[in-house]
């Protein structure tokens, strides 16, 4: 059959597979492909005792009657993949809210952390001059890194996972501030790192 | 053609473990097939053994042999496996799919044989067949 233009039956038949395979998962459309063209062309090489256009027209008749079959194949196919593609979506939103969960309970224990040393600097500082200018700085950091922490629960609380990066900001900003005692920074470079973890596992959907 | 469609309602109707005349024949095709040392059977050599020596010769529509072989294999009647690629190659020719009957599927088979013997009847022909 090589050099030759494929017969009208096999045409027909190759235009009909493409027709009611494509959207299909790739691997699914291209097995149905090559599985009834491996038929076509075992039927084409059968010489037995028929003429080339017989078994032409043969093929086509073939492919005509199986038309219903097909199309109820492909139904089939393609509520298969879409009910496993729904699956897929609950899972991500299951694990998304899980994970966003987290990520708020932890934000809230920044941002509590943060208003805590916030006051605290404050209050320590009642009666007496705030002439040091460390302490200052430091009321400045926790009152800063609070209210970006604030902003990122807010986002976060309404779905917005960018919200985790602020509150990354907050986690290192409200503990950065006791760089001599290193458990403490420490605690809030690995908070920051669960946030910016959290804007990578963000469920994607191709 | 209306006559062709009833074979694909059925599916949604049978009582689950029985066989459809079609499945019962290309199970029948390929122990057949098997018996006769021709190991792996496909689409092709299972259309024109269920096809027989009629006169006609009458072979099944592509999308109702393959639906039925895609049923089979994954209700575990059929094992399926694509044939090596150099092999079809090396033969000028597209790769088969190739089937074998499994365990259960011969003991569906015998179980088809008994309801039907026990029933007094034959398979009837199967829908969506062309003259080859």
């Amino acid at each position: 059959m090589s050099g030759q233009a494929p017969p009208l039956g096999a045409r027909l038949t190759t235009t009909w597979l493409r027709a009611y395979t494509r959207r299909l998962p790739h691997d699914v459309a291209v097995a149905r492909r090559d599985e009834v063209l491996a038929d076509v062309h075992d039927q084409l090489s059968d010489d037995g005792s028929t003429s080339t256009a017989q078994r032409s027209r043969a093929i086509a008749v073939r492919m005509l009657l199986g038309i219903p079959a097909d199309l109820s194949w492909r139904t089939e196919q393609a509520r298969t993949t879409r009910s496993a593609r729904h699956q897929e979506i609950a899972m991500n939103d299951i694990a998304s809210t899980r994970n966003r969960g987290l990520a708020i309970g932890l934000g809230v224990l920044v941002v509590a952390w943060g208003a805590t040393m916030t006051i605290g600097s404050v209050l320590a500082d009642v009666g007496d001059a705030p002439d040091d200018a460390t302490a200052l700085w430091a009321w400045f950091a926790f009152a800063a890194a609070s209210a970006v922490g604030v902003v990122g629960l807010v986002l976060l609380a309404r779905g917005r996972d960018r919200g985790a990066a602020l509150l990354a900001f907050a986690a290192v900003g409200t503990t950065l501030p006791f760089f001599w005692m290193p458990p403490i920074p420490i605690a809030g470079l690995l908070l920051a790192a669960f946030f910016v973890g959290h804007l990578w596992r963000r469920p994607t959907l191709a | 053609m209306g006559r062709y469609l009833p074979n694909n309602l059925d599916m949604a109707r049978r009582r689950p473990g029985t066989l459809l005349p079609l499945e019962v024949g290309l199970l029948e095709a390929a122990v057949e097939l098997q018996r006769a040392g021709q190991g792996d059977c496909y689409g092709y050599a299972l259309a024109k053994a269920l096809a027989g020596d009629s006169g006609d010769r009458r072979l099944v529509a592509h999308g109702t042999l393959y639906k039925a072989l895609g049923r089979l294999t994954s209700a575990g009647l059929l094992d399926s496996l694509w044939e090596d690629p150099a092999v079809a190659e090396q033969e000028g020719r597209p790769r088969r799919r190739l089937y074998r009957v499994t365990g259960a599927g011969a003991e569906a088979l015998a179980g088809a044989h008994a309801a039907d013997s026990a029933a007094g009847r034959r398979g009837t022909p199967w829908p969506g067949t062309a003259p080859a």
